[in-house]
């Protein structure tokens, strides 16, 4: 008894001291533009609405392609995997040199339902203008978030989305064993980690994310 | 060889002259240029006339790619338009117009004397801020003599008041070693797991967890908003519950004091693999248990108006 209300103490003693951004459901830090590289293209480290809110933020960046990767290249080669369902409008941020910021958007690519009514949805993003991102250090550059929908269209609720930390692990795990393009699981540090966790004004969303984005090199 | 070569050389010096004569005339104004301005431009049209657009308004312009989805920047103020139009197949340009959303917004004769260019490159500001902040559509009609011979280009802008504020980071790391810190200590984590223990031997988990042995996948903070609640855990069932109905705690959040209502639901699930459990940790209990996405379900129904029935958001 004396053990599990020393429990009870510290753990209220952890609930009171949490500090929290006061709105629901949001990034635990302020979303900003990152860079590959010193001279690289910025982009944000979230996508969501065109803008560089933290209310708007919906999923962390955690899948980059290099080498010789365009969204047009990255989106026909996912579709024979599978990938063939299309989601909603979403955007990412970023900047090409000393221009003004950009809104990218996209509806990404999802897979068929499976069983448990549950596809992996990713959405990609580069400038339009181009295809793609030029880093000097990593090539042709598209970067993309992933996550999980449950119940999105298909299947019997409760609906949830998140866990992107799966749908990453899916992701880098089917692109290697059926594209054969080299990965490497975990490899940038994006400063954009996500801890599990959700909140009740919006259990429907579910954070997970380990704020280091798999690598793909595309040939 | 010698006078062929000498021939050669003062053919090329006389080429370099002709040519810098012919821009400076050009960008003196002369010929049939109107104006000059010092962009790239795109070609947008390739009729009658040859139509060409840059600038800072051109650059600020929604892009689209193969899907359509739209690549958007952001103008806030009246930006700068470069029209370069030449002629073709004996068609002269006499008039640049500018519409805004389909209004008139400028436009720009390019005839002097009677005589009309049969290239003319003009920069225009196109008032597109005074009509507010959101999309507006530009279009770029070029008129020759006749009227009847056009050329035109349609884009669209986004303005706001301002631009959005940002902030820059540093170039990411590779292979960081930043070590990383449980988002949940222990006693909380220990905490939560007496609950979950004990709420599936008696209590609201017992229907649906029971005792299969189960792994902790991933266990962080639930919050209301800026107030903690407690615990999110999810479990991974270490073998596949099937036919599962039982009716298990869901919850509205609220502006109460402990920020959400209670409620129960009716679920009906064929297969349970994973499961996701919230638990109010200052009240030690489980406020909402939800089959997680390896699970399928068949009915999940409120038993009250309070119950969630899940999100009607699509992604």
């Amino acid at each position: 008894m004396a053990a599990r209300a020393l429990v009870a103490v510290v753990a209220s003693v952890a609930i009171a001291s949490a500090s929290w951004p006061a709105a629901a459901d949001v990034p635990r830090g302020e979303p900003r533009l990152i860079r590959l590289s010193d001279r690289g293209p910025a982009f944000l480290a979230y996508d969501g609405t065109p803008d560089f809110t933290l209310a708007g933020r919906d999923w962390p960046v955690s899948l980059v392609f290099v080498g010789h990767a365009s969204v047009g290249k990255v989106k026909r080669a996912l579709r024979t995997l599978g990938f063939t369902r299309r989601g909603n409008l979403v955007y990412l941020g970023y900047r090409v040199g000393s221009q003004g910021p950009r809104f990218d958007s996209d509806r990404g690519l999802k897979t068929p339902c499976d069983s448990a009514g549950t596809d992996v949805h990713v959405r990609l993003y580069a400038p339009s203008a181009t295809d793609r991102f030029t880093d000097p250090q990593y090539g042709d550059v598209v970067v993309g978030t992933t996550h999980l929908d449950r119940a999105d269209v298909c299947g019997t609720p409760p609906t949830m989305f998140g866990f992107s930390e799966r749908a990453e692990d899916r992701i880098a795990s089917v692109v290697a064993a059926r594209l054969h393009w080299p990965v490497e699981r975990d490899e940038l540090d994006l400063g954009n980690a996500e801890p599990y966790r959700r909140d009740v004004a919006d259990s429907a969303h579910v954070w997970w994310s380990d704020g280091r984005a798999t690598l793909i090199t595309v040939p | 060889m010698r006078p062929s070569r000498r021939l050669l050389g003062a053919a090329a010096v006389l080429v370099v002259v002709v040519t810098a004569a012919v821009l400076a005339w050009r960008l003196a104004g002369g010929g049939d240029t109107a104006h000059d301005v010092v962009a790239r431009l795109d070609l947008v049209d390739d009729g009658p006339f040859a139509l060409r657009l840059g600038g800072a308004l051109w650059d600020s312009r929604t892009l689209r790619d193969r899907d359509g989805a739209p690549d958007v920047a952001y103008v806030t103020g009246d930006e700068p338009l470069a029209v370069d139009v030449t002629g073709r197949g004996g068609h002269r340009p006499a008039a640049v117009d500018l519409r805004v959303d389909g209004s008139s917004a400028a436009r720009r004769s390019l005839c002097a004397g009677g005589a009309c260019p049969r290239h003319a490159r003009i920069t225009v500001v196109a008032p597109v801020a005074e009509r507010g902040a959101g999309p507006h559509r530009v279009t770029v009609i070029a008129r020759g003599e006749t009227g009847s011979d056009t050329a035109r280009a349609r884009f669209d802008v986004t303005v706001v008041e301002r631009l959005p504020k940002v902030r820059e980071g540093e170039p990411v790391a590779r292979r960081a070693t930043r070590p990383t810190r449980p988002a949940i200590g222990a006693a909380e984590r220990q905490l939560t797991r007496s609950v979950i223990d004990r709420e599936r031997r008696s209590g609201v988990l017992r229907g649906v967890l029971g005792r299969t042995p189960y792994t902790v996948e991933a266990i962080g903070e639930l919050h209301r908003g800026a107030q903690r609640v407690g615990t999110t855990i999810l479990l991974s069932l270490a073998r596949a519950r099937t036919g599962v109905k039982s009716d298990v705690p869901g919850y509205q959040p609220d502006s109460g004091p402990a920020g959400y209502r209670l409620g129960v639901i009716s679920l009906a699930a064929p297969v349970v693999r994973d499961l996701l459990v919230d638990v109010d940790l200052a009240r030690r209990r489980v406020i909402a248990v939800e089959p997680g996405p390896g699970s399928r379900t068949s009915a999940w129904d409120s038993r009250d108006a309070s119950s969630p029935t899940g999100s009607h958001d699509a992604d």
